[in-house]
């Protein structure tokens, strides 16, 4: 982890109708750095995260990402990856071709490479051997490991992690978030967990920021 | 929004109202012209001509009893195969839905050869055409002026909306979470069976039952080829716009027809009008019902019992209903294999052929053989389906997002915004199948035709109906498919920095592929089907389509016997293609779609 801001998040607001989510929200996170966003339901976690990919349009402020202002930088080219609370493995391909949308083609590999990537990825992940299996038939951990290696392979600049948690069994939970963080630990990639469970915070990140309602 | 994205939102839109507004606007403005009277005040001419009197009131009523028995025939179809797991329950709904989606004109020629001299009916003593025996009876007892007719009618069009019923009430009814029963029997206020069909059924499914009601109301209201040909002494106001409307559009001469045509199209649209509004109000209120749909892993049906009381009356029942549905279809596929051959000086009989299935593509009317005629049909199918599938993609998705943007939307202006930009381009996109097929030939002949007479020369040309009348089955196909993904998927590849075409083509299509197929297989069935709009735009030449080429050999004089086993094998041959589609459209159908076609 350096001392190099990777995300500064300034002041921002939004709000919906006569709902303000966010009130003048600050953040700054260092390059590497694994922090958890802890707060009560309705608090505005995921609608910081929805800001930061850009699926939503912040009122007032500004949000940098290495210290490029995002404003009118659209969700796909924001270098952001987000694993969502909900299962988000496209049910149309199978483990291997889920991989693959991740691996950008703009950086010169070819198909073999692409495939090889994946390979790795799946090797890295626990999950050796995966590539043709129907992402209906893996349980909810596998597929949680496959949606995270997914976004992992699309080289962001930033993880978001959207309660990936939540939906399961605590033993499971407890081997996936430990396995999760050495990942994002060896590739140094920096990383927003939103949460509700403090254990859950307290195991996964280097810092914990306390979200309340505005 | 981003120039492209808004440029895809409004393009459709504007291109669509272009397509069905401007002809119909035409098409009124010409007919006002050559009436020389207001719409309002053509109303009252319509009594006026022989062909006029009393087809209003000939068209309310047979809308109104059609809609009453299919309703009262349809609630307990769609009740046991909800409630009863019945040995092939899915293939059951499939083949009593069929109708739907076969051509008018097929139910037209299956229910004349039904009702004909060869029919089954007929050694019955029942004979609804020729009006002998019981039928002539009831007619010279109460004075009823073909009571056969009439009775031929509601038939057909009981067969032809059943399925609406079906679609409209099977799902929330298989969908009723059983705790919500079993509580409500546990209350004072639903101990009996009246009790909880007041206090549970009737709220629940009376959105429905009234959405299903608009629906059959508005297709027997503007149903014109069974009208044409089983009662062929009654008009109804679409059946006067057909007929009336080639003369309409010429001036001094054709202001009689003119009068009766605006004065017709101003009633039915009206009617339309207040049924639209009215099924939009119903399927919002429907919307409460969704809270009570069974979690994921729960069974609706109980085991059937075959040896119980009421068991054995719903297997009569449906097997009563069974035959009704496939009586039509195989009556016409039999009467292809029949031809009249004459004995002694005077009399006729019925013998089998095969000559009507070689005569398809020798038998010519109009210088049109049946083969021709299906090649055209094919390739009007085809173009519709070209268009019109991509059209109402690219219109469910926009209603989709709409609702999405009227969601997020930050300022209450903005919500307002794009809520009714949402509903009305929902509305847009359900007037051609509300305003008849006819309304829209009309407009495409009195007015695009009657401007640029060279556009009868295009071959596309009467595509342009096709489009219209398929265009809303697609929608209606993939817009609550699109409801049901997942957001987060399109999220999830716009941050792997998939673009939007990108994420369209690789994530949205493919998970859309079921849906797409149903809507494709739909949009051709109704294109070969369509029958209204083209009758009033071709009427019949070279390019004539298979059904209303059908229609044509059916209208010729009955000299020739080889006429209606030909017609009967081309309406075979239409009959089994639109099966093929079915099979298509039930088979790629998701679970649980209900309520929309």
């Amino acid at each position: 982890m350096s001392n190099k801001i990777i995300l500064e998040i300034e002041n921002i607001r939004k709000s919906y109708l006569d709902n303000n989510v966010l009130n003048d929200y600050c953040l700054k996170v260092n390059e590497g750095e694994i922090i958890a966003l802890l707060g009560p339901s309705g608090c505005g976690k995921t609608t910081l995260l929805r800001c930061l990919c850009g699926f939503e349009e912040i009122d007032s402020g500004y949000i940098k990402l290495t210290g490029k202002d995002c404003a009118n930088i659209p969700p796909e080219s924001r270098d952001v990856g987000m694993v969502f609370q909900s299962n988000t493995l496209f049910p149309h391909k199978n483990v291997q071709g889920n991989l693959l949308l991740g691996i950008s083609k703009n950086k010169n590999n070819n198909a073999n490479e692409r495939l090889e990537l994946a390979s790795n990825i799946l090797t890295e992940i626990g999950l050796e051997g995966f590539e043709k299996r129907d992402v209906a038939s893996l349980s909810g951990g596998e597929a949680r490991r496959v949606e995270l290696a997914r976004t992992l392979l699309s080289e962001p600049k930033i993880i978001l992690l959207d309660e990936p948690f939540s939906a399961l069994n605590k033993d499971l939970k407890n081997k996936l978030i430990r396995d999760t963080r050495d990942l994002l630990k060896i590739k140094n990639i920096t990383a927003i967990l939103v949460t509700h469970d403090l254990e859950e915070a307290e195991l996964f990140a280097d810092r914990i920021v306390q979200m309340s309602k505005s | 929004m981003r120039k492209g994205a808004l440029l895809l939102h409004v393009a459709p839109t504007l291109l669509f109202s272009v397509l069905v507004f401007f002809p119909l606007y035409l098409g009124f403005t010409r007919l006002i012209t050559v009436a020389e009277l207001s719409p309002f005040a053509a109303i009252w001419q319509i009594d006026s001509r022989p062909s006029g009197t009393g087809a209003i009131a000939f068209t309310f009523i047979e809308a109104s009893i059609s809609t009453i028995i299919t309703i009262l025939l349809g609630i307990p179809i769609a009740w046991t195969l909800a409630r009863d797991n019945w040995p092939g329950r899915i293939y059951l709904r499939a083949i009593f839905t069929m109708p739907f989606v076969m051509p008018s004109i097929i139910a037209a020629v299956g229910f004349l050869a039904l009702i004909g001299t060869d029919g089954p009916l007929y050694p019955l003593g029942i004979d609804l055409r020729q009006q002998n025996g019981i039928i002539g009876e009831i007619s010279d007892a109460t004075g009823w002026e073909n009571p056969g007719h009439f009775i031929a009618l509601i038939a057909a069009h009981i067969w032809f909306n059943l399925a609406l019923t079906i679609r409209f009430l099977e799902p929330p009814l298989s969908n009723l979470n059983p705790n919500i029963e079993e509580s409500i029997k546990l209350l004072p206020g639903g101990n009996n069976i009246f009790s909880r069909m007041k206090n549970l059924w009737l709220p629940l499914l009376s959105p429905n039952i009234a959405a299903a009601s608009v629906m059959t109301f508005i297709f027997s209201f503007t149903s014109f080829a069974l009208v044409r040909w089983l009662t062929p002494s009654s008009y109804t106001l679409e059946r006067l716009m057909a007929e009336h409307g080639g003369a309409a559009g010429i001036p001094d001469y054709g202001m009689g027809d003119a009068q009766i045509v605006l004065g017709s199209a101003t009633i039915q649209l009206i009617t339309i009008m207040i049924s639209l509004i009215l099924l939009n109000w119903l399927q919002k209120r429907n919307s409460t019902a969704v809270p009570f749909a069974l979690s994921k892993g729960q069974n609706r049906q109980k085991p059937f019992r075959e040896m119980s009381f009421t068991s054995i009356l719903k297997t009569f029942y449906f097997i009563s209903i069974l035959i009704f549905v496939m009586a039509p279809l195989i009556a016409v596929f039999r009467s292809s294999f029949r031809i009249r051959v004459r004995t002694g000086d005077v009399g006729f009989t019925q013998q089998w052929t095969l000559e009507g299935w070689n005569s398809l593509s020798t038998l010519s009317w109009n210088q049109t053989t049946i083969t021709e005629a299906l090649f055209n049909s094919l390739g009007y199918a085809a173009l519709t389906l070209l268009i019109a599938v991509p059209l109402g993609i690219i219109f469910a998705h926009n209603i989709h997002l709409s609702d999405e943007l009227a969601t997020n939307a930050r300022t209450r202006g903005k919500r307002f915004f794009w809520k009714y930009w949402a509903r009305g381009n929902d509305l847009l996109v359900m007037f051609p199948l509300a305003i008849s097929a006819v309304l829209i030939g009309l407009g495409v002949s009195l007015g695009l035709l009657n401007t640029w007479p060279s556009l009868s020369q295009k071959w596309w040309f009467p595509a342009i109906g096709h489009i219209l009348i398929a265009t809303p089955f697609v929608v209606r196909s993939i817009l609550p498919a699109i409801r049901s993904l997942n957001p987060d998927y399109s999220k999830a590849a716009a941050l792997l920095g998939l673009g939007p075409i990108e994420r369209m083509f690789k994530i949205t299509l493919p998970l859309l592929s079921g849906p797409i197929v149903v809507a494709s297989s739909l949009a051709l069935a109704i294109s070969l089907g369509e029958f209204g709009a083209t009758w009033v735009v071709l009427r019949n030449g070279a390019s004539s389509t298979l059904p209303v080429h059908i229609d044509a050999l059916f209208s010729k004089p009955g000299f020739d016997p080889l006429v209606t086993p030909t017609a009967m094998a081309g309406a075979s041959v239409l009959m089994a293609i639109t099966l093929i589609l079915y099979v298509m459209v039930e088979k790629y159908r998701p679970d649980g779609a209900g309520g929309e076609f």
